[in-house]
């Protein structure tokens, strides 16, 4: 058992974020809030919600986007000055940060004593990156328990947990405060509530259901989580060391050398059959000057998670008050908790293709050249409208359908038939090749070269005979079909929306989705 | 069906090594097998595609070979998916890169180098040369859409009859398309045929009078 202290600061991304203490503020990733101030929480906004509710709940909240990097340049300072307690800090994520406190306590006269100096010692820090004032509310937590984990926990309540007493701290807290959604969701459905409930298995048998990430998760519920893989002696080859020919200035340069040592060390890791849980990074300039920070991770580290860690530690280091004076010049990876990989379970029915090095080396390639955003990966979903019914994700995050319901009558693949929404009212095949959004603006004539309407009973008013794509010359209509209302969110004034639809084949050929919204009309897609 | 060329090598053994070094070509629905002059998409081989119905052409022409083979798209960020998979692109190995903005000659050659067929949208046809010289060099499938000087084959999309769709009932359930595809070397003399894209179960088939009497039924 090693003695654990977690420094954790509530709202991280907020703090980062430097704005006055009263200021009403909340971060969103992918339109939903991640973090919120206490001013916005006592306006009612809460982790999860959607911006725009976020926003009628509290009209002037300052809308913060998720910056992995802005958060770790501030962090740099924190993590400076609690390295005055110890040299060994580990990294969870910006805003957390883990170290062993036996030493540092006894000299600092007891763990308690310790506790709050860190804790004053950390807000002083962050005092002097901010220039406004901290909240009261996000003042810096620290606890100290048995395993980092029980002493994440106990930071946030400001505890220290005598020894041996972390498994039993532990066992009242929810299962889901493991970060594995996906393992959660299973424990729940088997009756595994809470983390006392899986640590009263015996850890065999849950390695041998659920595989490694079954053994983490044992280890992590039980207060056993000091080394999360089983531990080993670390080979002195698996460091991957980069030499940059010229020395790089900027955080994305230096990544295309970073990109490349996390995918070497990932094929070092995997050649030899093993997975790292804990990794030191470090960088050093060509002037000399050196930063090591060690990074810690809930399970064994992917290539891209790697990476992640190697542009966060740039970003911190190059943007902090006294940055160093040359350019990147060697990059180091260094694994420290390393032992077998026994596999991590993707579910019991992965529906991924296999994806060959190749492919995924272009991949990341397009990513580096264009963000994580550049090369993207297509999922059907339910919805009425062909825009709708697909979605695209950043290559790399998990694939879920936005709407339930696929589409067409496809099958899912499954244990349980789920009856999924069948969408009334949707569009009927053939799809459109070319669906543009927004809409082109377009307009709509009958013969007497009026424009055609629609009656609030969702009946033409005239029959179209003429259309016009902005920019372009009038062509006849062949062919029409409509109007197909489309009445969506009649019961909240905000999103409402009333359209009508009508699909037309023109003279020259081609055939178009268009649509009347508030008498003007647009073009949505194009059967090409 | 028989295999002619596997035929003609059991009966000639010196020819195996010769056909060893011709590259397999990607297979094709069966609709387009009589257009194309290697009855598929040959490695290394640039098709563009122009006219109407151009980005129905491309997705149909490069369907059956994404059932084992890799995709990407660049440049196309109008491209209907529900489309794509309708016409039979599998999702799960197909890779969207819908703005490359200013470097789009290096994220084409990023993708050539490792995916087997790439579909783009060309901005221009300023660097036509040394794009198709790197598909040849990589043995990669590309499909352009829009006209491009260094194009092996050239498809293109002439008249189209939309049906199913009257004035003011039914809907857009069937397209007839007549269909030219000329090029260089093999593909010289031009082929025409007219395809349904799609009939109205909703597949790409070459148009036959069973096909119009099925429909009328």
């Amino acid at each position: 058992m090693t003695r654990t202290m977690a420094v954790g600061c509530p709202r991280w991304p907020i703090i980062a974020a430097d704005l006055p203490a009263d200021a009403p503020a909340a971060v969103f990733t992918a339109n939903r809030v991640v973090s919120a101030s206490p001013e916005a929480l006592a306006w009612g906004i809460r982790k999860g919600m959607r911006r725009r509710e976020a926003q009628a709940r509290c009209p002037e909240v300052e809308v913060l986007v998720n910056d992995p990097a802005r958060d770790m340049r501030g962090f740099e300072a924190v993590v400076t000055a609690i390295e005055k307690f110890s040299p060994r800090v580990e990294i969870v994520r910006p805003g957390l940060c883990v170290l062993a406190s036996r030493g540092p306590a006894r000299y600092f006269g007891g763990e308690q004593a310790l506790r709050e100096a860190v804790a004053v010692a950390v807000d002083e820090a962050i005092g002097s990156v901010r220039t406004h004032p901290l909240h009261i509310d996000d003042r810096t937590r620290t606890g100290i328990a048995d395993g980092p984990f029980a002493a994440q926990l106990a930071a946030m309540r400001g505890r220290v947990i005598p020894p041996l007493g972390s498994r039993d701290f532990l066992a009242p807290f929810a299962i889901d405060q493991l970060d594995q959604p996906d393992l959660c969701d299973l424990f729940l459905r088997l009756g595994i509530r809470t983390l006392g409930n899986l640590a009263a298995l015996p850890r065999e048998r849950v390695v041998a259901r659920f595989g490694a990430e079954g053994e983490i998760a044992h280890r992590l519920a039980s207060g056993d989580d000091a080394r999360l893989l089983e531990p080993r002696q670390v080979p002195p080859d698996l460091s991957v060391v980069r030499e940059l020919e010229h020395p790089a200035r900027r955080v994305d340069v230096a990544m295309f050398a970073g990109k490349s040592a996390a995918d070497e060390l990932a094929l070092k890791l995997g050649e030899l059959g093993l997975a790292c849980a804990k990794l030191a990074i470090c960088v050093s300039t060509e002037h000399g000057e050196e930063r090591t920070r060690v990074w810690r991770y809930s399970s064994a580290f992917t290539p891209a998670a790697i990476a992640e860690r190697v542009r966060w530690q740039l970003e911190g280091w190059l943007h902090e008050r006294d940055h160093p004076t040359g350019g990147i010049a060697i990059i180091r990876l260094l694994p420290e908790d390393v032992g077998p990989a026994t596999g991590t379970k993707v579910g019991f029915w992965s529906r991924r293709g296999e994806v060959s090095d190749r492919v995924r080396r272009s991949i990341a390639r397009v990513q580096g050249l264009l963000g994580q955003t550049g090369a993207q990966q297509a999922t059907l979903s339910g919805g009425r409208h062909p825009s709708e019914q697909a979605s695209l994700v950043p290559w790399g995050d998990p694939v879920e359908p936005e709407r339930p319901g696929l589409p067409g009558n496809k099958t899912v693949a499954g244990p349980v038939e789920v009856e999924l929404p069948p969408w009334p009212g949707r569009l009927p095949s053939p799809a459109p090749a070319m669906v543009y959004a927004p809409a082109l603006s377009a307009d709509v004539v009958d013969e007497n070269k009026k424009r055609v309407g629609v009656s609030g009973r969702f009946v033409a008013t005239s029959t179209p005979t003429r259309v016009r794509f902005k920019g372009r010359g009038w062509v006849e209509v062949t062919a029409w079909a409509g109007p197909w209302p489309v009445d969506e969110k009649w019961w909240d004034k905000q999103v409402h929306r009333r359209r009508a639809r009508f699909q037309v084949a023109l003279e020259d050929g081609t055939a178009h989705l268009l649509v009347l919204e508030d008498g003007r009309w647009f073009v949505e897609a194009t059967y090409d | 069906m028989t295999d002619p060329l596997g035929a003609l090598l059991a009966s000639n053994p010196s020819l195996e090594r010769a056909s060893r070094l011709a590259p397999r070509t990607l297979p094709v629905l069966p609709a387009f097998e009589s257009l194309l002059p290697d009855a598929g998409l040959r490695p290394g081989t640039t098709t563009s595609i122009t006219g109407i119905g151009a980005t129905s052409l491309a997705l149909s022409l490069v369907a059956k070979a994404t059932k084992d083979s890799w995709m990407a798209s660049i440049g196309m960020p109008s491209l209907g998916l529900r489309a794509a998979d309708e016409l039979g692109i599998d999702l799960d190995r197909f890779v969207v890169v819908d703005d490359p903005g200013k470097q789009w000659i290096d994220v084409l050659a990023a993708l050539v180098d490792a995916f087997d067929v790439v579909l783009a949208h060309a901005p221009g046809t300023r660097h036509a040369g040394k794009v198709s010289a790197r598909v040849r060099e990589q043995d990669a499938v590309l499909v352009v859409i829009g006209p491009w000087a260094e194009s092996d084959v050239r498809v293109a999309g002439e008249t189209s009859e939309w049906h199913g769709i009257g004035r003011g009932y039914g809907h857009l359930e069937a397209r007839c398309l007549d269909v030219t595809v000329s090029g260089r070397r093999a593909a010289t003399r031009p082929r025409h045929a007219t395809l349904w894209l799609p009939d109205p179960n909703g597949n790409v088939t070459a148009f036959e009078r069973d096909n119009v009497v099925r429909l009328a039924r």
